[in-house]
């Protein structure tokens, strides 16, 4: 049974922009970043990256150096005896002397925080979670890529390893200029680290927003977005201080700011 | 836009078709006999009516003509290297006979399992070995293990799938014909493909130890099969098959 992962998607992502891709399962949320990654071809329409048409076979190697895709299980994506042997794959491919390809995995694994000395030689099936998606990250920026896109990253992921691991995309972007699009079912990490939501429903784009808009997002009852405890103590101080409350206040840090602002005032009235 | 090629054949597709009514024994008698019949068979017009048969029975099945091409095409390379070696043994009519042969033989399969859900599928098998186990034979395990391979085996197929895309995005392609890249690209995935299957095996037998399955135990179906006249009919001219072969020939 054959049925449309997607349709009617229109929109475009500039250089060096950080772009989460939201939405209910099923949504096509996988299917729109296989798209952009020149996995699959549309049936109908164009997807250019970097104005490359991705419809034609003949710019396949074009594409594949510009983009880079990190799967949601990492599991689909290792598949070589050794971490070195698996992170060096495409370079390989490239042609690059062994000199380069060592050099350039060594700093592949070190801008994803793992000690290029210990892992090198290990099997990438005998790793934890984590560090296989940092090994299948490392494998991808190794490329060099203008565009990452990394689908539901995440998932699995505990707490702490899920910070350290969106603040590494974070640097990526910052440092590299790279293009990050995030396929990812968290809102709280989208709203921290994107500059863009893009939510899907039903295979068709519904909203295309900023993070401080979210709000449009989350009032649409067809939208299964569910508010972080962030969202609903910032919807109780906009009740507290009606037009007081800036609509960039849904990162952490800004409210904390704010709060701290406003105990500081308190403590400083006579 | 993605497809699993020629494990399409593996699954079931849902529909309201004559075969999709059919009682999944009487299926696989029919496909028994038609098998034991095509492959003993030995003139080029017998293989030619095979393949006609088993045409109409598509036709029947109201499948998609697509599911067909991608069945044959992926088979194609097989078909071609058979009658390469039967041109230069035995002849063109040899390798015409062959590749009628397999056709057919293909599609019958594709059609017994594109029709029959899986959990038909395993009911009907396992009343269809129920008498061996009077002979010892662990028949309901044999049911158990022919069903989970069919219904697996789409799954590992989108693995495999998944990991030769994560090969294609992270390089360029030595080119459709540079075998041995190709080949050693091929080989480098055995082992995660390998890990995949025996983590799978592993998940799946905690599942259904944790919802106290017994291995060889009789258990009870949801489905109940009937046999009515339709699939009486289809018994008879199921073992008629070799009857009329063996008079033509």
């Amino acid at each position: 049974m054959e049925r449309k992962a997607v349709g009617g998607i229109t929109f475009s992502i500039p250089d060096g922009q950080f772009a989460a891709i939201m939405g209910p399962s099923g949504s096509g949320k996988t299917t729109l970043g296989q798209l952009g990654a020149g996995l699959f071809m549309p049936e109908t329409g164009h997807v250019y990256v970097d104005n490359t048409p991705t419809n034609s076979r003949k710019f396949r190697s074009e594409i594949s150096n510009k983009v880079a895709y990190v799967f949601q299980f990492p599991e689909h994506q290792l598949f070589e005896e050794t971490v070195f042997r698996d992170i060096r794959y495409g370079l390989r491919r490239k042609k690059y002397s062994e000199l380069d390809i060592t050099e350039k995995v060594k700093d592949a694994m070190e801008c994803v925080g793992l000690s290029f000395e210990a892992y090198k030689d290990r099997s990438p099936f005998q790793l934890s979670g984590g560090e296989q998606r940092r090994v299948a990250l490392a494998g991808a920026i190794v490329l060099e890529p203008k565009i990452l896109i990394l689908d539901e990253p995440t998932s699995g992921l505990d707490p702490l390893t899920r910070g350290k691991f969106l603040a590494l995309l974070s640097t990526l972007q910052r440092t590299k200029h790279m293009t990050i699009v995030c396929i990812t079912h968290h809102l709280q990490d989208a709203l921290e680290y994107a500059d863009r939501l893009v939510i899907l429903n039903n295979g068709r784009l519904v909203y295309d927003l900023k993070p401080a808009e979210i709000r449009y997002a989350l009032e649409d009852p067809a939208i299964a977005l569910v508010p972080t405890p962030l969202l609903r103590f910032r919807k109780e101080l906009e009740f507290f201080f009606p037009g007081k409350i800036d609509s960039e206040l849904i990162q952490e840090n800004k409210l904390l700011a704010f709060i701290t602002d406003r105990l500081m005032r308190i403590g400083d009235e006579p | 836009m993605s497809s699993f090629g020629a494990l399409s054949t593996l699954q079931y597709v849902p529909g309201d078709s004559f075969l999709h009514r059919v009682d999944p024994r009487s299926k696989y008698g029919f496909v028994a006999s038609y098998s034991i019949s095509l492959v003993s068979s030995h003139s080029l017009t017998a293989s030619l009516i095979y393949t006609l048969v088993a045409l109409f029975l598509f036709l029947l099945s109201k499948l998609s003509l697509i599911l067909l091409w991608e069945n044959l095409r992926a088979f194609f390379v097989v078909i071609l290297i058979l009658n390469y070696f039967q041109v230069a043994l035995n002849g063109i009519e040899a390798a015409a006979q062959i590749t009628l042969k397999l056709i057919s033989f293909i599609l019958m399969v594709m059609l017994l399992l594109s029709t029959t859900p899986p959990e038909k599928q395993m009911e009907g098998l396992r009343k269809l070995l129920s008498p061996l186990r009077r002979l010892g034979v662990k028949t309901e395990s044999c049911a158990v293990m022919f069903t989970i391979a069919v219904i697996y085996l789409p799954l590992l197929m989108e693995d495999l799938m998944r990991m030769m895309q994560a090969q294609r995005i992270r390089g360029p392609r030595y080119g459709r014909w540079n075998l041995a890249w190709r080949g050693r690209d091929m080989i480098s995935l055995l082992t995660p493909l390998l890990l995949t299957i025996f983590r799978r095996a592993e998940r799946l037998s905690d599942a259904m130890e944790s919802r106290c399955f017994l291995p060889g135990s009789e258990r009870t179906v949801f489905y109940q099969l009937k046999l009515d006249r339709r699939d009486i009919i289809v018994l008879i001219l199921a073992l008629l098959i070799p009857f009329i072969q063996f008079n033509f020939e």
